[in-house]
This record gives structure tokens, C-alpha cells and sequence, in this order.
């Protein structure tokens, strides 16, 4: 006979371990063991029958996996835990004694403890690390735009800072931004790096609120992590695309414009400030990762993706030259470091008030300045030769992925909506003109197709074809012909007319052959699948059919307010 | 004294006998047969045998060099030999009165001491000597100074050259990815892997397997959820329309949410409600206690005057025999015809099987549909659900918008809606990473009060005594 198997010594109850075990295994307490698994990327999990992993009890429990708990017993960052408790066990000794000395050398040997084995451990690869950056901008961002609050340590402040920074610096130098939208939330930036899609949000700059119901303690661990994340990513980043890390400007920053602060201070400023490029290394020449991909694309063979990358590569070649004839200079109610990042990321030239500050390269009176945002209902003193708009001009431009006509934008009139570019249409949607971006994708897709049909084998194409045709034509023309009567009716038909030279329309040739088959291959479709693709093709067409009217409707409207336009004029014409 | 054999063994054995060194006497006896050896033992032999006088070398005469005295071995006593002169010049009771330390005495001046007679001069000595002292000590300490300053220096330059390295509010200038473990890599080339392995393990200093797990996200839900187009800062009039369904169809099953809740629980009491209640227990409770007994009896007495019992009289029926059996035929003959009827139907069903293998593969379609159904919602909750880690579950944001008329149009005037990290805490709750907590109250020991008693004393009817 085989031993007797005992409760709960296999399976859930062993896979799964309590908070409380867990807090008890490791010898910490609640606020440090949260503060750990945040670190190492521990969850709670939700044990899929609760009272096998409690015992045959039915608590509500938070458990964790077992091994994740073991795994967690082999961490160093533990042991610097307990050297933190016995540091503020000491600090409050001495301050409750008054020992001013040792306070300080207490202060000045605080241990601290380091994450980078942490994040390699977390990301085993930089990818993974890009992958996983929307949350840790997020935050990183939001906490750079807090105010020094006594609850955050100043240092992870400041170089939350810094690291926002160097990666809208980054961002401007590659050239990487891919779409812009500003919400009620805040602002949202995309942008693709190394083939990852990373989105952030940067939050208004409308004073510091700070919200009841969020732990602060966990938001700023989450930042201890991140900090250090970013500050690799940002290294690789750099060194990848062959710029100087720390970033340093071309330009250098002396005191002479102000005698108030270090010349160490004034660069930090002037780096902040997004207006000015940032230094190259000598001699490198940075791999430029797309046109790998691209040649490994043509060397595998793979067309499609190569068309596809060609367009996606032209489309961000235009959006990094987008602003590259203009200048901008921004007036002082709008949020400057947002249009700056943004303008100078399409490779636009940036200026602001001097006042306003640091950074500021041109005056308001510079006579090149071809656009001016302004934000304000009406303008006193306007120059001649150059456009004063909203800034909303600039974020719908980059969406659209052109300068878009300014007479919508003017200082003080009414803005058209500013729409979300993260709405992805399906196919056949019925999209609006105002969407100007999607409005262009979809010009491409209709000419496309005109494009490719000579591109495949013409020539063989056409002889066989042709051929064909002229296999038909004959056939044809019999079938309707009625026998002439008479002969003389005859001898007329036997006219000899000129030639005439074949006018055939090779496209529509095509079209034809390739609707007869798919005809045919309708045909093979077995009785029950063709239920479901009639209704598929049903709805398509209803659809189309609603986006017809939708843009008839658009037409005739278009119509109507052009006669009326003008119509207007010629009113004015009379009464003038 | 204490024996050294062992105490086990037997007294009347030689092993236990008193064991004592007599390597003294074995010399001794030695020596004696040495001497008998080598011409009768000396202290039988007269003096003149023994000794001889030395003529050779008188008295005062120079005493023979070393390697005369080993020529002359005194070994070979048997043969007298001349002693040289004595040499009285170079006797050792003179050369010991000469000097023999290599160090040379000191100064005639400093083995005197300088007796100065002067009162002055005293003074002078003294002043001069505190002079020496203080500069001696200022030179000192100076030079502490020094090195202090720049240890300290050399210190604050080591640790902020450490601290670059190590602070965590630094970024780091390396490439994390690509870099490798020198010390590992050097002890792994000089001792091998199989050593290089068993250091690691005594010292703890191999890499832990991670879990696999750890990288994977413990939801698929996107950190950054694509903003609504509602919530642009000028949105066009349908997206807004849109998100303000939306946000309203939120409210509203909450709303549902609340009423079914409110409806299933007991409906709690208003106070005019339970007032009937309260007083109709007070009564019971009451009851016989007070005189007011004395109508409810009267009462009493009058109703039973009229009836005993307010239902009616329960009469038993009972059955007679051929009730019974006639009861019993019946049951019998309708199960009959039940079973009877039951066969005719499933021989017609023997007809239409066709139909029934329909309606069979129907039902099990069904089933299988039902079942996929099940595991999508299942592989749905297990990826983009939130799961509930303890006592509270997680409860969604409001939707951040703007409303209809607080929307200006203009990015200078616009009303900015919600906070980010608020957001971003509810996201990461959302996406399983954090359990969702309730801030705890801070507790407040209540306050006990109370009167004293010469407080309480003093009422209305207070009299002072």
C-alpha cells in the first residue's frame, strides 16, 4: 500500500503563500515588502480556488506565489532595508539626544542601495525595456513637473528632471515623434523608437493638486525604478545614435547673460529650455536602424514589407522636415516647452521672450520669423511678413503631416475641432476631410492600385490578353450580325473600311479578368460558409453605401457654402 | 601528589610501582666508570697527580693565545705541560676596570648639572624653555591642521568620485545591456568553470535564476489607453456627444447597481415606521406590570364569553377498508396507463429518429457554442480583467471630461479635467500590479468624560451645607 497522502501538502496551498507568511519568510515589514515587490516586479496573485490556497479557509487574503517569494529571499536590496532601519534608528537617537556631529556624519553615511541589477534582471534586453517605457514616462514626466515637495526626496526630483529632458532631447535629435494631441488629461506624444511604439502623457501646467486617495509612498517607489531605467535607456539611446551623454549644447552658455546663477546652472537651463541643438560625438557614424532593416528586407525578398516600409520611412522623412522652412517664435501665454519640443521635433526654428526664458535665440523683431503662435483675441502691433496663428495649428499640421492653410488658425478666430489622431478608422470608413492625415493615407491606397497593375509582367500580360481578344472579338460581332437579303445589300456590306487602331484600356482588361474569378472562387464556396460571406458582403455594402450619402452629403454642403461664399462676394461687389 | 599511572591498575603489579627519574644517578655512575677507565677515580688521586705548578708563565707574563690554549689541550692531562709566563700587564681583574660599552660617555658639561646661582638667569632658562614648548606645540598642531584639511579633501574626493558611482540619484553612464561581469569573467579564466562554479556557490555570488514569469505583465491591458477623441480640448460635437453617453451610462449602472442592491437588502426602518413596532414590545414587555392589567382583563373576560378558540374545530376523518382499496385499484390502474401510454410514444419515436439525431446535434452545437463562449470570457478575464487581491475591489475612475459648456475652444482658457497621477495609481491598480487599498482612518482614542462629583452636587436643588 502507498503512504497515505496529507492534507494540504501539494498543490494550491503550497504553490500560494499569504502576504503574511511572506512578510514573516523575508523578516520585513508591510511598507518594505510592498516597497521590494515593486522593485523586482512581484504581483499579488489570485489563486484560482481561494479556500484550497488558504486551507480549507476562506479569507480574504492577498497571495503571492511561492516561488516569487523564494526568489525574492535571494535579494540584496533586503539586507539594505534592515541597514536603513538601523540608520533611522540611530539618526532618531541621536536627534532625540541632540548630537549635532553625529547627526551629520549619521546624514552624510546614509545607505543607499542600487537598482541596476534590478533592471537587468527585469528587462534581459534593451527591447524590453523600450517596450515597457509608456508608464515609466508617464510618471517620470509628472513628477518632473511637481513642485519640490517636502513628501519627495529633492534629488530624485531633480533628476527626474533631467532625464525628461534628455529624452525630449533625444526625441528631437532622431526625430522620432509620430503623433501629437493635447486633452482635457494633458498632452499625448507618440513616437516610434527602434520599431517600438512608445506613448506618454506630459500633464498641464496648471498648479499642483495633490490627489487624497493615492498612496504616495508606492507612486515614489514606482519612480525610484523608473529613474534608473530611464537613465540607462536614455544612455543606450544616446550613445546609440552617437551624441554626447550628458547632453551638452553646441552652443556654449556663458554667465555674461546672467550673473545670477553658475555657468553649470545657466547650461542646465539652456539645455532645458529644448531650443537649442545638442553636441555629436566626432567620428561616429550611428547605425541607422531602419535601413538595416530594409536591407535585410530586400536581401530576404520580402516586397510587401518593403513597400510598406518605404512609405512608413517617407512619411517620417516628412514629418522630420515638416517645420524645416519655418520660424517660430512663441508668445508668452502659450506653454512654451510643449511647442518648442514639438516644433523643434519637425525641425523647426524655436525663439521666445528673452524674459520668458533662457534659451531664447532671436527677438520678436527678427525679421525672418515666418510664424508667430499667438494665443491671445487680439494683436496690437503686427508685422507684415509673417503669419500669426493658434497653436493649435502646429499639433494639427503634425498630424496631418502637412502645413495645413492658416485662414482657419488666425488669432482670434473661431479653431476647427482638434481631433484625436489615435482613432484608427477601419477600412471603408467614411472619414471626414477635416481628417487631414487619414484623408492623404487613403489617396495613396486608391492610387496604388493603378500603379501596381502595369508593374505586374505587362507584357506578358498583354500578349496574352490580346490574344484572347482577338479570339473573341470575331465571335462576337457573328452572333448579332443578320444575314444580309439581297446581294446588292451584300456587296455593300463587303465594304473595305480604314483601319482603325484598337484602343485597349489594359486596366479595365484586368479588373474584368480578376472579378471573373473571384466569381469563380465565390462559386466554390460551400453552402455554409457562403451564408456568413453573403452576410459579410451584405454589411460591406451597406456600410459603403451609407459612406456614399455621407459624402454626397459632404459634397452638396461643400457646394452650398461655396455659392454661398460666393454669392456673399458679389453682394459686396454691388454694394460697393 | 598525585599518581600519573592509570588509577585502574592493580596495586600488587610492578606497572603500579612509584616510577622516579634516576637519570641523575645513571650520570653519576657513568662518570665514576669514565674516570676508572682513564687512570682510578679523582677523588681518590693525590693533589700532585692532579695539579703541577706553571712555570712557564709566571705571574704577571702574558697569558697564551686562544689557539696555544687548543694546542694545549687539557684533554691530555697525563702529560704535564709548561705554562706561559703571566703576564701582570694584561691580568683580567685590570681589564675589567676598563671600559668596555662601545658608547662614549657622556659630556663632562650635561653629567653636571648647571647650577646657576642667579635668580635671573633661572628665570631666563625657564622663560626660553616655555618658549620651546608652545612653539613646539603651535608647530604641532599646525601641522595637524594640515592634514586634516587634506585628508578630509582627499576623503570628499573619493566619495564623491564613489558617489557618481554608486548614488542612485546619478544616472548611470554605462551600457547596462551589453556589459559583462569582469571579476566573474577574470576568476572564471584563471580557476576554470567548474571551480570558478563552486566559488560562486560558497560565496553566494552566482546569478539566481529569475522566474519566468517576472516578465511577463500580469495584465495585457495597455499601460496608456488611447485617448477617447471626446476628451480633446476642442473636440467636434459627436465625439463629445459620445463620451458624454458614455460617461452617463457609467452613472447609470451604478445607479441600477445601487437600486438592486437597496432592493434586496431589508429595507432599513424609518423612524415613523418603526414606531409601532418599538411601541408594541414595549407593551409585551410591559405586560402585568402596571395597573392598566385591570381593563385588558375585563377585555379578556368578555371575549371568552363568547368563544373558546378563534379557528375552527378540527375534525378527524377516517377512511373505511374499501375506500382504502378501491383507492388503491385506482392508483394501480393509472400507473398502467401511464406506462402504457409511455411505450406508445417511444414506438413512435422509433419513426421519427432523424428528426431526433437533429434536435441531438443541435443541443450539443449549442453546448459547444456555450462552452467557447465560457473560455473566451475566461481568456478575456484572465488577460484584460482585474483581479480582486484581498478584502477591497478595485473601483474605476470617472471618466475625465469636460462638459458641454465648460468647453472654450481655445488652449489658453481650457479647463483642464483630472489628475495624472490619480490616473496613473487607478491604471496601475487596474492592470493587477497594485492591490487596491483603503487609506486607514487615523484612530482617535475617545475622550471619556465625565463630572466630578462636587460638580455633579451642584443643581437645582443645590443647597450649600
Amino acid at each position: 500500500m502507498t503512504k497515505m497522502q496529507k492534507k494540504y501538502k501539494k498543490g494550491a496551498s503550497v504553490n500560494y503563500t499569504s502576504r503574511n507568511q511572506a512578510l514573516r519568510k523575508l523578516q520585513l515589514t508591510l511598507a518594505d515588502f510592498r516597497r521590494l515587490c515593486i522593485l523586482k516586479g512581484i504581483y499579488p496573485v489570485e489563486p484560482k480556488n481561494r479556500r484550497k490556497a488558504n486551507r480549507g479557509r476562506l479569507a480574504n487574503k492577498t497571495y503571492y506565489l511561492a516561488k516569487d517569494i523564494r526568489f525574492l529571499t535571494h535579494e540584496p536590496i533586503i539586507d539594505k532595508f534592515r541597514h536603513m532601519k538601523t540608520y533611522l534608528r540611530r539618526l532618531t537617537k541621536a536627534k532625540a539626544r541632540n548630537e549635532k556631529t553625529r547627526e551629520e556624519t549619521l546624514r552624510n553615511n546614509r545607505p543607499f542601495y542600487k537598482l541596476d541589477h534590478v533592471v537587468r534582471e527585469r528587462y534581459p534586453s534593451f527591447a524590453d525595456a523600450l517596450r515597457d517605457l509608456d508608464d515609466c514616462l508617464t510618471l517620470i514626466f509628472l513628477f518632473a513637473n511637481f513642485p519640490l515637495l517636502k513628501k519627495l526626496y529633492e534629488p530624485r526630483l531633480r533628476l527626474c528632471r533631467r532625464l525628461s529632458v534628455e529624452f525630449l532631447h533625444y526625441v528631437i535629435t532622431s526625430g522620432s515623434l509620430k503623433k501629437c494631441f493635447i486633452s482635457v488629461k494633458g498632452y499625448y506624444f507618440q513616437v516610434e523608437i527602434r520599431g517600438e511604439i512608445i506613448t506618454w502623457i506630459i500633464p498641464h501646467k496648471l498648479g499642483h493638486k495633490n490627489p487624497a486617495d493615492v498612496d504616495f509612498k508606492i507612486m515614489a517607489t514606482f519612480l525610484e525604478f523608473y529613474t534608473t531605467l530611464l537613465g540607462f535607456i536614455n544612455f543606450k539611446l544616446y550613445s546609440d545614435l552617437g551624441l554626447v551623454y550628458p547632453p551638452k549644447l553646441n552652443f556654449a552658455a556663458t554667465t555674461s547673460l546672467s550673473t545670477l546663477c553658475s555657468e553649470d546652472e545657466f547650461s542646465d537651463e539652456f539645455l532645458a529650455s529644448l531650443g537649442l541643438p545638442i553636441m555629436k560625438k566626432p567620428d561616429t557614424n550611428p547605425v541607422d536602424q531602419v535601413e538595416v532593416d530594409q536591407e535585410a528586407a530586400q536581401l530576404l525578398g520580402n516586397t510587401e514589407a518593403d513597400e510598406e516600409n518605404r512609405r512608413k520611412e517617407e512619411e517620417t522623412k516628412t514629418l522630420q522636415k515638416l517645420f524645416s522652412k519655418c520660424k517660430f517664435f512663441i508668445s508668452r501665454e502659450i506653454p512654451r516647452e510643449m511647442f518648442a519640443f514639438v516644433i523643434r521635433a519637425c525641425g523647426g526654428n524655436v525663439s521666445w521672450d528673452k524674459t520668458m526664458c533662457p534659451g531664447a535665440t532671436y527677438d520678436v523683431s527678427d525679421e525672418s520669423i515666418t510664424h508667430q503662435l499667438v494665443d491671445r483675441p487680439k494683436l496690437n502691433d503686427m508685422v507684415v511678413n509673417r503669419v500669426y496663428v493658434q497653436p493649435q495649428w502646429v499639433f494639427d499640421s503634425i498630424n496631418a503631416r502637412q502645413l495645413l492653410p492658416v485662414d482657419k488658425y488666425l488669432p482670434g478666430s473661431v479653431l476647427p475641432p482638434h481631433l484625436s489622431p489615435f482613432v484608427e478608422e477601419k477600412e471603408g470608413d467614411y472619414v471626414p476631410p477635416e481628417r487631414f492625415g487619414r484623408r492623404q493615407a487613403e489617396e495613396d491606397v486608391e492610387e496604388e492600385p493603378v500603379k501596381e497593375v502595369p508593374s505586374i509582367n505587362l507584357v506578358e500580360n498583354n500578349a496574352y490578353l490580346n490574344g484572347n481578344l482577338k479570339r473573341k472579338r470575331p465571335e462576337t460581332e457573328e452572333t448579332p450580325a443578320v444575314k444580309p437579303a439581297t446581294k446588292e445589300e451584300r456587296k455593300r456590306s463587303m465594304r473595305v473600311e480604314s483601319g482603325q487602331v484598337q484602343n485597349v484600356n489594359v486596366s479595365n482588361i484586368v479588373k474584368r479578368k480578376a472579378d471573373e474569378e473571384k466569381r469563380l472562387r465565390e462559386m466554390t464556396i460551400p453552402k455554409k460558409q457562403k451564408r456568413l460571406y453573403d452576410k459579410i458582403k451584405f454589411s460591406q455594402k451597406k456600410k459603403r453605401q451609407e459612406v456614399e450619402k455621407l459624402k454626397r452629403k459632404r459634397a452638396d454642403y461643400d457646394k452650398a457654402a461655396k455659392q454661398e461664399a460666393t454669392n456673399d462676394k458679389k453682394k459686396q461687389m454691388k454694394l460697393s | 601528589m598525585p599518581r600519573k599511572t592509570a588509577k585502574h591498575v592493580a596495586r600488587n603489579k610492578k606497572k603500579y610501582w612509584r616510577k622516579i627519574d634516576t637519570q641523575d644517578i645513571e650520570d653519576q655512575l657513568e662518570d665514576v666508570r669514565v674516570q676508572e677507565m682513564t687512570g682510578g677515580r679523582r677523588s681518590e688521586q693525590p693533589d700532585h697527580v692532579l695539579y703541577h705548578i706553571d712555570t712557564e708563565h709566571p705571574l704577571g707574563s702574558k697569558s697564551p693565545s686562544a689557539e696555544e690554549m687548543q694546542v694545549s689541550s687539557p684533554i691530555i692531562r697525563s702529560i704535564p705541560r709548561k705554562r706561559p709566563p703571566l703576564d701582570l700587564n694584561n691580568l683580567n681583574t685590570y681589564k675589567i676596570l676598563e671600559p668596555h660599552s662601545s658608547v662614549q660617555p657622556p659630556g663632562s658639561d650635561s653629567r653636571q648639572s648647571r647650577v646657576s646661582t642667579s635668580k635671573s638667569t633661572k628665570r631666563l632658562i625657564e622663560s626660553e624653555k616655555c618658549t620651546e614648548t608652545r612653539r613646539a606645540a603651535t608647530k604641532k598642531y599646525q601641522t595637524a591642521v594640515k592634514q586634516r584639511a587634506e585628508a578630509l579633501q582627499r576623503n570628499a574626493i573619493s566619495k564623491a568620485e564613489q558617489m557618481e558611482l554608486i548614488d542612485p540619484h546619478v544616472s548611470q553612464a554605462y551600457d547596462l545591456w551589453n556589459t559583462q561581469d569582469d571579476k566573474k569573467e577574470k576568476v572564471r579564466a584563471s580557476v576554470g568553470p567548474a571551480m570558478a562554479a563552486y566559488v560562486e556557490q560558497v560565496y553566494q555570488t552566482y546569478d539566481w535564476k529569475v522566474p519566468k514569469h517576472i516578465i511577463k505583465h500580469p495584465s495585457k491591458l495597455p499601460a496608456i489607453t488611447t485617448p477617447l477623441p471626446g476628451t480633446s480640448y476642442n473636440p467636434t460635437y459627436d465625439d463629445h456627444q459620445d463620451l458624454l453617453k458614455k460617461a452617463v451610462d457609467v452613472e447609470l449602472e451604478k445607479e441600477r447597481k445601487d437600486l438592486k442592491l437597496q432592493r434586496n437588502l431589508p429595507a432599513m426602518l424609518t423612524q415613523s415606521a418603526a414606531e409601532p413596532i418599538k411601541q408594541a414590545w414595549l407593551k409585551e414587555m410591559s405586560s402585568g406590570l402596571f395597573d392598566d392589567d385591570v381593563e385588558n382583563d375585563i377585555n379578556g373576560e368578555n371575549n371568552q364569553s363568547t368563544s373558546v378558540s378563534v379557528g375552527k374545530p378540527v375534525t378527524i376523518e377516517t377512511k373505511t377498508v374499501q375506500q382504502r382499496n378501491k383507492e388503491k385499484l385506482q392508483k394501480k390502474k393509472e400507473a398502467l396507463n401511464k406506462a402504457k401510454k409511455e411505450k406508445r410514444i417511444r414506438d413512435t419515436q422509433l419513426f421519427r429518429i432523424k428528426s431526433i439525431r437533429k434536435e441531438v446535434d443541435k443541443e450539443t452545437q449549442e453546448h459547444g457554442q456555450l462552452l467557447q463562449e465560457r473560455e473566451i470570457k475566461y481568456e478575456n478575464r484572465k488577460n484584460y480583467g482585474t483581479k480582486k487581491f484581498g478584502r477591497y475591489r478595485f473601483e474605476e475612475a470617472d471618466l475625465d471630461l469636460n462638459l458641454s459648456d465648460e468647453i472654450t475652444g481655445n488652449l489658453r482658457t481650457m479647463k483642464a479635467e483630472g489628475n495624472l497621477l490619480h490616473d496613473r495609481f487607478k491604471s496601475l491598480q487596474k492592470r493587477n500590479i497594485i492591490e487596491p487599498r483603503v487609506r486607514a482612518k487615523p484612530t482617535k482614542t475617545k475622550m471619556k468624560k465625565y463630572e466630578k462629583r462636587s460638580v455633579r452636587e451642584v443643581g437645582p436643588n443645590y443647597q450649600p451645607k
